[in-house]
């Protein structure tokens, strides 16, 4: 057997993967080459090397987020089944069609109130973008007073949040103002003030939903800052972003440009998954 | 914990030993009844199952697509093979249809990472500088070596070396015939080697 055919089957050989033929046949031509046994050497210390490699740990609380998706994605798909149960049986009684289109019309007006209300946010969310990076602190008084917002401490917030918000944790590019509870109609979410280090103020919300609707239908750009899929939209000569932070979303209004939203998302990660 | 003949076989393992003897049945066939309950919606078995799967998968994924994208991949990978679970017609081994599920995602989210317009973003803080080598050890070359690879050789490397499948596994979880194995990781390992000694290790 020849170099070639030898180095063709050097890793199944390695593997233990080939036929006692085949193999006997490989070690027989391995006592005679150098450059065959030096290959085959390499492959073992690589296979040895990569035995010894660390073993990263899963981030916590990976499962009960992957649940709260699949139970979303079961319920509407037993909405969607019971929707057509109901067809059917309109079909053959008229007194529970009369039942279901009351049902209907009440979900309707539901639904109507709530996209009024959907709606009445994005403006809201919309004029909060305009004005925050000319007057931030004019801004953040109009969205306090409509959304009932609420300063707290970061323990205080915590507490009603049951969850501790998001701060940044690494470098000390950021100081942290003032932290608000604000109640929306999409959610009831953590709004925390910042100066970056030129002085100038930055809004960080953190919320449950990946598209709360607050960037309504402004050109988005999907993009990926330090490596985290990202959603911005420019307002004016400033930006406004959203990415996952561990179990929630963040967003942020009045960063400069995107080398300060790629720096935000790397300063907000915990520091085991950087 | 090991989803199947994984690390804890490759310490001992070697190409004079056959990695099927030393791979841990016990383990390996108590997957089984828990496939199997979940697939009939037992939410506690899909629970165990997800444990018992998470951390093979992860690992596998974080050095598919680095460490600031994986839990988000690892999660969608999770994702996918709950939704698809009773697809799962018991042929192959469960790991070897899950692994497949993963590296798939994966190498979606690397071809979708590649067309966003900020890819200049995108990269893994890392550190080239050339007299930094010598300091290093081993293993962290070879984590910057894998970093470098082509995708699909980093998968046939990182499954056969981590997770210990064996040939026909990885035709399986791959999708590519059994031959092509062979040679793919005989590619892969020449261009670890390669890299490696761009780092710096004369391997």
């Amino acid at each position: 057997m020849n170099c070639s055919a030898v180095q063709h089957n050097l890793s199944a050989y390695h593997d233990n993967e080939l036929s006692p033929d085949l193999r006997a046949a490989i070690e027989e031509h391995l006592h005679t080459c150098h450059d065959c046994t030096a290959r085959l050497a390499a492959f073992r210390e690589l296979s040895r090397v990569a035995a010894d490699l660390n073993d990263p740990t899963a981030p916590s609380g990976m499962w009960e987020e992957l649940q709260t998706k699949l139970q979303r994605q079961a319920r509407r798909g037993e909405s969607s089944r019971s929707r057509t149960a109901t067809t059917t049986s309109m079909r053959r009684r008229l007194a529970t069609a009369a039942i279901v289109l009351l049902a209907l019309s009440a979900a309707l007006g539901i639904w109507r109130y709530q996209s009024s209300e959907q709606r009445q946010m994005r403006v809201a969310f919309g004029a909060f973008l305009d004005q925050f990076p000319r007057d931030p602190i004019a801004a953040q008084r109009t969205i306090v007073t409509k959304y009932d917002g609420q300063a707290v401490t970061l323990d205080e917030a915590t507490k009603k949040l049951r969850y501790r918000p998001a701060l940044p944790t690494s470098g000390d590019a950021l100081r942290l103002e003032k932290m608000y509870i604000l109640r929306m109609p999409c959610c009831t979410c953590v709004e925390t003030i910042y100066k970056n280090a030129d002085g100038e103020t930055l809004a960080v919300f953190e919320h449950h939903d990946e598209d709360p609707g607050w960037f309504s239908n402004r050109p988005t750009i999907r993009a990926h800052c330090s490596g985290k899929p990202t959603s911005i939209v420019q307002v004016d000569n400033h930006l406004a972003a959203t990415w996952k932070n561990q179990n929630r979303y963040l967003t942020v209004v009045g960063a400069r440009d995107v080398e300060e939203v790629a720096s935000l998302i790397a300063g907000f990660q915990q520091p085991d998954t950087q | 914990m090991a989803l199947g003949p994984g690390r804890n076989s490759l310490a001992t393992a070697s190409n004079v030993v056959d990695r099927d003897a030393v791979a841990c049945p016990s383990e390996c066939d108590s997957l089984e009844p828990i496939v199997l309950a979940s697939q009939q919606g037992d939410a506690k078995a899909q629970r165990e199952l997800y444990e018992r799967c998470e951390q093979s998968v992860y690992r596998l994924v974080v050095r598919m697509v680095g460490v600031q994208a994986a839990p988000d991949v690892a999660q969608d990978a999770f994702l996918q093979t709950f939704r698809s679970l009773r697809q799962f017609s018991g042929r192959s081994r469960f790991e070897t249809w899950l692994y497949r599920l993963a590296v798939n995602e994966c190498l979606q989210f690397l071809r979708r990472a590649r067309r966003e317009p900020c890819e200049r973003l995108t990269r893994e803080p890392e550190d080239r500088s050339p007299d930094k080598a010598d300091h290093l050890q081993h293993r962290e070359l070879l984590e910057r070596a894998l970093a470098q690879l082509d995708p699909d050789l980093r998968s046939v490397f990182l499954l056969r070396e981590i997770e210990g499948l064996s040939y026909r596994e990885l035709a399986e979880a791959l999708e590519i015939p059994e031959g092509t194995v062979a040679s793919r990781l005989n590619r892969a390992r020449t261009e670890l080697q390669r890299l490696l000694r761009e780092l710096g290790w004369e391997l």
